[in-house]
């Protein structure tokens, strides 16, 4: 007969019953842990009814005779087993979350994306500089063309002046004969003759002078066209470079704004970018603290920042309500036992109260 | 308009030959109306190297002239041919002259449109230079 027995599916303590060797002696290798034996030898030495002073022959095993058979010990060894694997599990939880591991790759994907904005920043520059390079380039030659073809057309036009009345001089025809030898010889005066051919030659030139007036009027005219020419040549020269000097600064101002738009459209990728990276990181933090929370009974406490700023070297110290992070597995049993005990013990339980524990841990 | 020296020149070339021909035509009609005129006055000339005998021996006829006759008539009458013959002399001339005027005035207006041509399409190419300057400035800022 066992200490333990089960009740349908809750082990009940019986005190003084006699051990039944049948059944422990299937497990004659499984040694308690040397915590819990000697946990159990001082408490059952103290506390209890018998405590085990020499190893049972039967169990094999290194000494709870008297008041804990080889199933006590089995389930105990099994009871410490989950409470070790547990308590493994929330050290090593704990140590990634409170140490900042688990934002190593957070870290790495926001270094990452830091320094692809950078790049992709610096190529924004460089795509700005370049434009803004073309822009003056451009800039300086086109109005060298532009310049050279007004400064061609003003050459042509100061060496081709369109005056061609300039030239025009009215002459006066040569006074005809008025025979005056002729006349003379038959003894008749000329007079009348020569003051006919003076009248005539008089009408010829105002006639002359008439057609100088409109050669020089013509020539005026051609004049005042030439300076007109030239007047409208600086002018179309003036447009050109102004608005060649808006083109320029319309130009600059796309840059500028393709820059703006660009550097705008980056900021928004990135920050998209790491705002899904801390969701994630956020995401796994709070997973990570609730299965801490639900392992150790109390909300982890983070000791560095582990921040999205990827320092995530937050201090080794053990915080309250966090456990030991570099604990070896026997101190994390030796804890976890004590973390079970102690309640136990203030209430001044036995062991009734622990194999109620495994059973309730046990779901049963 | 993309700009394209060729066409220019081969515009210049048109004015010019156009410019040329005309003149070289004008000119010739020039030179013959010119050389009409010389005949023309030639024969004015003989005819009234040829009339002068006539007229004083008309008034001999008459016995208006002769040795130590002079009437008034034989005066006013040698006087009034003498001033015709002036007149149609001046009006030649004149008329003459007029023709040459009309000529280098037609010759400065070919000329002076001529040139405004050339002018206008110097202006023109300059103005297609500053719009090419203008475009490649566009796409080399790759605003088009």
């Amino acid at each position: 007969m066992s200490n333990v027995e089960q009740d349908g599916s809750v082990w009940v303590w019986k005190p003084g019953a006699t051990p039944k060797t049948r059944v422990t002696s299937q497990f004659p290798s499984i040694p308690a842990s040397p915590e819990a034996e000697g946990f159990f030898r001082t408490n059952w030495a103290t506390n209890e009814t018998t405590p085990p002073t020499t190893a049972p022959t039967s169990t094999g095993g290194s000494g709870y005779g008297g008041g804990m058979t080889a199933s006590d010990a089995l389930a105990l060894a099994k009871f410490n087993y989950e409470k070790e694997q547990d308590a493994r599990k929330a050290s090593g939880l704990s140590d990634y979350y409170t140490g900042g591991s688990y934002n190593t790759g957070f870290d790495a994907l926001l270094k990452m994306i830091a320094d692809q904005s950078k790049v992709s920043e610096g190529a924004i520059g460089g795509a700005y500089d370049r434009a803004l390079r073309n822009i003056g380039q451009g800039y300086d030659v086109a109005k060298g063309l532009g310049d050279e073809g007004y400064r061609a057309l003003n050459a042509y036009l100061a060496a081709n002046q369109n005056n061609p009345y300039a030239e025009i001089k009215a002459q006066v025809g040569s006074a005809p004969d008025a025979l005056t030898n002729y006349l003379n010889a038959y003894g008749v005066s000329d007079a009348p003759v020569r003051g006919q051919i003076e009248a005539d030659q008089l009408q010829a030139q105002q006639g002359a002078a008439n057609f100088q007036n409109l050669a020089n009027t013509l020539s005026a005219l051609a004049q005042q066209g030439a300076g007109s020419r030239a007047a409208e040549s600086q002018m179309a020269q003036l447009l050109f470079n102004t608005g060649l000097g808006q083109e320029r600064a319309g130009y600059t101002s796309q840059a500028e704004n393709a820059q703006a738009q660009a550097l705008a459209a980056l900021q928004q990728a990135v920050y998209q970018s790491r705002f899904g990276v801390e969701e994630k990181r956020n995401a796994l933090a709070q997973e990570l603290a609730q299965t801490i929370s639900q392992l150790t009974g109390a909300a982890p406490t983070k000791s560095g920042s582990g921040s999205g700023s990827g320092s995530g070297d937050g201090g080794n110290a053990p915080l309250p309500g966090q456990l030991v992070q570099t604990a070896t597995p026997q101190e994390i049993l030796a804890n976890q036992l004590a973390n079970l005990v102690a309640p136990a013990q203030a209430q001044g339980g036995t062991a009734q109260r622990l194999l109620d524990e495994l059973n309730a841990r046990r779901g049963r | 308009m993309a700009y394209n020296p060729a066409d220019y020149e081969a515009r210049r070339r048109g004015y010019t030959q156009q410019y040329g021909a005309t003149g070289a035509m004008n000119a010739y009609a020039n030179f013959l109306s010119q050389q009409r005129g010389t005949r023309e006055r030639q024969g004015m000339t003989e005819e009234y190297n040829k009339a002068q005998p006539r007229v004083v021996s008309g008034y001999s006829r008459r016995g208006m002239v002769g040795p130590n006759v002079r009437s008034g008539l034989f005066a006013r009458g040698l006087q009034d041919f003498a001033k015709q013959r002036a007149r149609s002399f001046s009006e030649f001339d004149q008329q003459q002259l007029e023709q040459q005027r009309m000529y280098d005035l037609t010759e400065a207006q070919r000329l002076e449109a001529f040139r405004n041509q050339l002018a206008d399409m110097e202006s023109e190419k300059a103005q297609a230079i500053a719009d090419a300057a203008r475009q490649l400035y566009a796409r080399r800022a790759g605003a088009i």
